[in-house]
């Protein structure tokens, strides 16, 4: 990324390597290792939105968990303002934490049932210290107001809420220690259609005021497409292809994205049937994401345009030139513009 | 000649303020051949009508009405609807994984119902459930009748739970939410299997989704339904290009559209109004907090004083689209 070396960066993902020891077979068999980030790197800056998008099992939920230092990478670096955050000592890590929240799926399942909303709230604000009692309230009542509940909600309990009104509890929770980033874990996915959308725009609201950071991961495309201005898109623990949003969507190059555009149900009638047998998704052969060529690149078993180079030396994620053919609105868009892929959907077309 | 014809189908139960009606005069008509795709929010009833036709209603529920299907299906005694359940209509469920046997091969559960319905043997039975799991993509060379589910991944799952719907050659299939659980690219592959096996073998489908994309793409008819009333309803595409009722229309618009493009533009400064996504404010109402009148008053932008004295008639729009409303979008 071209910003690296300017200040503006909230956090910086560098190469970072996450690998679980799967369980043996056998007894005397070797250890295998599943790779669920394979050196990802990542830039998220201040205020920015990024979104990042893959299957389940692309190693998404495991990014979050390593961005907010629950899990230690094996190699690489996640630096947040500066710090880097897993080999903080645990005091200065406890309090780097109140920079970082997180916002999760399932509004049921995220909030404690035996704690009112007062005491789920003001959770977070142990990591600010000592408070006298007086301004924890206040700052409840604050936190609630932002996110368009009542201060009087504070000595109910979750299950007076409905599904919409937890999310927005979630999120003044994750707010209230004044956050400069949000980790969000597909956070509408839980809701219906039209609650979905109230809990967007106060997203980008408390974001517009508050000058919040989000790193968004969803696998609703079209949710992405509005609320990031960033995206990068995962397969197997690497980042396939990464842009900004508008690029990313209308000029996809990696095979992968181009699959994952043409899946999303479009909502124009006039598009249906689609052409079966014909794109990208239907020649995506085989749905398992395990089997994967050992030195080739990942997505190179399920590959519609697959050839014998991609099983062998996986591509690295470099920038993107666009070819002529390709217009774009500004050329910095161009620099943000990444792909690991021998072959380009431009370069497709042109021969 | 219709298939299905649901007729003032209405699903009630016991409720500490009295008698409450889940669905409420339900009225739709079914071709043979045609699919149906029936969107609302959960707890609109979607699922609840599906069960009512199948006769599968828990012991509370009460269903009054008519589920024409041959004869009136809730007139049924037990004993005829199960030859007609997995035969005739059949049902794709959401949760792979709690549909299926855990405990029992793919190619025993696929046969189960040939032996049930059809009086196979063992040994057809086997057979020709090998054929069904062939033809939903799951070859036998690849995939052994012996696996069991857990072997299998999700969208793998939901193939056999296709296979188990159509082995009996069924003129029916419902399919609820069939693809919620997966992930985009293996929903995509779902819909056009379920897509072309309705195609090929004359099926009629009804796809209950809250994904409207899903129904854009791959239904004829809809139904729009809230609060256990249908609103809307007509072909597919007249419903999507005119949404005359204030609900139709607010729950197309709060989702963040690809015909919209997003410019980045507004992202970049301020929220703008532009960016922000049009809401429908409030929230669905309760069973019993429901008034006499339309059930959408407390959120509707175009509420009027009679709205929520009267339930609205059914207004027909021309060509087979009507809804349920006094002040339509024009």
């Amino acid at each position: 990324m071209n910003q690296e070396n300017t200040d503006n960066s909230l956090l910086k993902i560098r190469n970072v390597v996450r690998e679980y020891i799967l369980p043996r077979q056998r007894l005397f068999s070797s250890v295998k290792r599943f790779r669920a980030l394979d050196g990802v790197s990542l830039t998220v800056n201040f205020g920015e939105s990024v979104g990042i998008v893959g299957e389940s099992g692309c190693g998404k939920s495991t990014l979050a968990r390593t961005v907010l230092a629950l899990e230690a990478p094996q190699s690489g670096k996640i630096s947040f303002k500066g710090e880097i955050l897993h080999t903080l000592k645990a005091k200065k890590l406890r309090r780097m934490r109140s920079g970082l929240q997180m916002i999760f799926q399932d509004p049921y399942g995220s909030l404690d049932p035996r704690q009112s909303v007062e005491n789920i709230v003001a959770e977070p604000l142990s990591l600010l210290g000592e408070m006298t009692f007086k301004k924890r309230s206040e700052m409840v009542a604050e936190a609630l107001t932002n996110v368009g509940l009542s201060p009087n909600d504070t000595v109910k309990f979750p299950h007076e809420f409905s599904g919409g009104q937890r999310q927005r509890i979630a999120i003044a929770r994750a707010l209230i220690t004044r956050p400069a980033l949000i980790v969000a874990d597909e956070p509408v996915s839980a809701l219906d259609v039209s609650v979905q959308a109230q809990v967007l725009n106060l997203m980008m609201d408390l974001r517009d005021n508050y000058g919040l950071a989000y790193l968004f991961i969803s696998h609703d495309l079209n949710i992405v497409r509005h609320m990031t201005t960033k995206v990068a898109v995962m397969y197997a623990g690497r980042i396939v292809e990464q842009g900004s949003t508008q690029t990313l969507f209308d000029h996809a190059q990696h095979p992968y994205t181009r699959a994952l555009l043409e899946a999303v149900p479009s909502t124009d009638p006039s598009k249906k049937k689609r052409n079966i047998g014909k794109n990208y998704v239907s020649i995506m052969s085989g749905s398992n994401i395990e089997n994967i060529y050992e030195n080739g690149c990942v997505f190179a078993s399920r590959c519609p345009v697959v050839e014998d180079k991609c099983k062998n030396f996986s591509p690295v994620l470099q920038n993107f030139q666009a070819s002529t053919s390709a217009r774009f609105d500004n050329n910095t868009q161009e620099i943000h513009h990444k792909v690991a892929c021998y072959k380009p959907y431009d370069e497709l077309v042109k021969t | 000649m219709s298939l299905l014809t649901v007729k003032n189908l209405t699903v009630s139960t016991e409720h500490q303020s009295g008698s409450i009606n889940i669905l409420d005069n339900i009225n739709f008509n079914l071709e043979r051949g045609t699919s149906l795709g029936v969107v609302g929010e959960s707890g609109c009833g979607k699922s609840m009508m599906a069960l009512a036709i199948m006769g599968l209603l828990p012991d509370n529920m009460t269903a009054s009405g008519e589920v024409q299907f041959g004869g009136n299906l809730l007139c049924l005694p037990e004993k005829e609807l199960c030859q007609i359940r997995g035969n005739r209509i059949s049902m794709v469920f959401q949760e792979p994984m709690s549909t299926l046997n855990p405990l029992l091969p793919i190619g025993f559960q696929v046969a189960e119902s040939l032996r049930l319905h059809k009086n196979f043997s063992r040994h057809q039975s086997q057979q020709h459930a090998s054929k069904v799991l062939d033809r939903v993509g799951l070859q036998s060379h690849k995939y052994s009748r012996s696996l069991y589910p857990h072997q299998l991944s999700g969208g793998q799952r939901q193939r056999v739970v296709i296979a188990i719907a159509m082995a009996c050659g069924p003129e029916l299939i419902i399919a609820d939410e069939p693809t919620t659980a997966l992930d985009v690219t293996i929903q995509a592959q779902i819909l056009d299997l379920i897509a072309e096996l309705v195609f090929e073998e004359n099926m009629s489908l009804i796809l209950i989704t809250h994904n409207l994309g899903i129904v854009a793409e791959n239904t004829d008819q809809m139904l729009v339904m809230y609060a256990g009333n249908i609103v809307e309803s007509g072909p597919t595409k007249n419903v999507f290009e005119k949404l005359v009722h204030p609900y139709t229309r607010g729950l197309f618009s709060s989702i963040p559209n690809s015909r919209v493009p997003n410019t980045g533009k507004g992202l970049q400064s301020k929220y703008s109004q532009i960016n922000r996504l049009p809401t429908i404010p409030g929230r669905v109402p309760e069973f019993w907090e429901r008034s006499k009148g339309c059930s959408f008053v407390d959120r509707c932008p175009r509420a009027q004083a009679n709205c929520s004295s009267k339930f609205p008639e059914l207004i027909q729009l021309g060509t087979a689209h009507s809804t349920t409303c006094f002040f339509p979008y024009e």
